[in-house]
């Protein structure tokens, strides 16, 4: 070691310069944030991957699966949707079960058990889907009662509103969507769009979206609530499936979005014009709803950013 | 850890992996740059620049050359283009030290330093130059714990503390480094 110059060479040295702190933060924060950025798109580039090859293994799958979605679209009437569903249901003639594409007559409850989701389409479009440990029962196309539970109420598009009794209070939707929850001796509305009247014992208020109204007892509270995350991932959990084949893109991500709570955007008025005329083919029944926009917008040369609940659709 | 391991656990979204990587390479880009546009601001601005453009591009990185290499090669890049934006593109072409063929000249006077010191300053300033590069493009923290032995005289067990070590494998990386350092000025020199 006597022999090596390095040491008496690095003595003769004066040190290295050095980077000033705020210099050093300043180029820290910015790295960083291209570092984050960069990290979810690799992420998503193989999510994207990933996703493909479930598209092309969906497209493979069994018959069986196809008839199952034929026969959900053809039916109508206050009818179990979604796959896989499966909840008991009380008739006159005793208690039993039902599962997707069973019809549920006006009057009967539904129940679910701890691992049981079920969506239940009505004649005129209203989808209502019922969280596990809940018991509803379809009194008219106007009338749920829930017992105990949650539902979750998508109206869009139907012409009368829906009232949803509750052991509780009443709460009243003018085309909307929106969740009731009765549990613990309390009832929960959350409203995503729209409005919701609702009713308690002599009171009457009316709860716009994006906000909770919680009532316990002779206690009512309310405060904001946001439209999308994972307090509403149980809803689209059990949504109906969306088949894309031969569809728009456009439609496929008004549809998206309204599951999702998201507000669409395109980056600019040109790409909003073409959305509608871009087809899209295969499934995407079997993926997570951010794996579908990955599929339908990567296949389509299309990219997007999804912050706070507000998704930007646009080329890359 | 090899550099292409800590190209992948960047990509992998590693948080540690992150601070690895800028830690290590934003004070020797940043001398990089400073030795060639001598402004403290614009080397900043094209240390971070070439950062940018690294992460961007990292899925590209194939292990192929040493990652402080790598991003010297974009650094270049972003220092040009900051030259040309500041209406000194000339300036580009002006060789640095190291890049100069008279670096020869200023190895052979690195022998003579050893035995004893130069007398000329501005010769000095060169060689001193030379090893601080020799020190940036050292694999790992080879380049740190030889400034902290031997330029600012820490003691062993406080370099072993600074890297995370004990004191037997601190001793052991300080000889991997000085033998790295020996090896790497002598291509310093050998590649003008």
């Amino acid at each position: 070691m006597n022999d090596d110059p390095t040491p008496r060479l690095l003595h003769l040295t004066p040190p290295r310069a050095g980077v000033a702190d705020d210099r050093r933060d300043r180029v820290h924060g910015a790295v960083r944030a291209e570092w984050l950025a960069a990290s979810e798109r690799h992420r998503e580039r193989i999510v994207a991957r990933r996703a493909a090859a479930a598209v092309a293994a969906a497209l493979l799958a069994t018959a069986a699966a196809l008839l199952v979605a034929v026969r959900l679209r053809s039916i109508d009437s206050m009818t179990i949707t979604g796959a896989p569903a499966l909840a008991s249901v009380e008739r006159t003639e005793g208690r039993g079960t039902v599962t997707a594409g069973d019809a549920v007559a006006a009057g009967q409850w539904v129940q679910t058990g701890s691992a049981d989701r079920v969506s239940l389409r009505l004649s005129d479009g209203t989808s209502a889907r019922l969280d596990s440990n809940s018991r509803v029962r379809i009194r008219s196309q106007a009338l749920i009662e829930l017992s105990t539970g949650g539902v979750y109420i998508d109206s869009a598009g139907a012409p009368g509103g829906l009232e949803v009794q509750t052991p509780l209070g009443t709460a009243r939707d003018v085309g909307t969507q929106f969740e009731v929850r009765v549990q613990d001796a309390a009832l929960r509305v959350r409203v995503r769009s729209g409005s919701v009247e609702l009713r308690h014992g002599s009171t009457a208020q009316t709860a716009s979206a994006g906000t909770e109204v919680r009532i316990e007892g002779s206690r009512v509270a309310s405060g904001p609530v946001p439209p999308y995350g994972a307090d509403w991932d149980w809803v689209s959990a059990v949504a109906p499936p969306f088949a894309i084949e031969g569809r728009p893109l456009a439609a496929f991500l008004q549809h998206l979005a309204r599951e999702q709570g998201w507000t669409l955007q395109y980056a600019d008025a040109a790409l909003a014009a073409r959305a509608p005329a871009i087809v899209l083919h295969g499934s995407v029944e079997a993926l997570t709803p951010r794996e579908a926009l990955d599929v339908a917008l990567t296949s389509s040369g299309l990219g997007y950013r999804l912050e706070s609940g507000r998704l930007l659709v646009f080329r890359p | 850890m090899s550099d292409l391991a800590l190209a992948r656990r960047l990509l992998a979204g590693d948080d540690a992996g992150f601070e690895s990587f800028f830690a290590d390479n934003f004070p020797k880009l940043y001398r990089f740059a400073l030795a060639r546009l001598d402004d403290e601001d614009a080397a900043e601005e094209v240390a971070q620049a070439a950062l940018v453009a690294a992460i961007r591009k990292l899925h590209t990185y194939r292990g192929e050359a040493a990652m402080f290499t790598w991003l010297c090669a974009i650094c270049r890049r972003e220092i040009l283009a900051w030259l040309e934006r500041a209406g000194r593109g000339g300036a580009a072409t002006v060789p640095l030290i190291e890049e100069r063929p008279d670096v020869r000249a200023a190895l052979d006077a690195l022998a003579a330093t050893s035995t004893g010191d130069p007398e000329d300053a501005a010769q000095r300033r060169e060689l001193a130059h030379l090893v601080h590069v020799t020190l940036d493009h050292l694999p790992g923290r080879y380049g740190d714990a030889l400034e902290w032995r031997y330029i600012e005289d820490l003691p062993v067990d406080e370099i072993a503390r600074r890297l995370g070590l004990g004191y037997k494998a601190t001793e052991s990386l300080l000889s991997r480094a000085r033998q790295a350092f020996r090896d790497g000025f002598a291509l310093v020199g050998g590649a003008s």
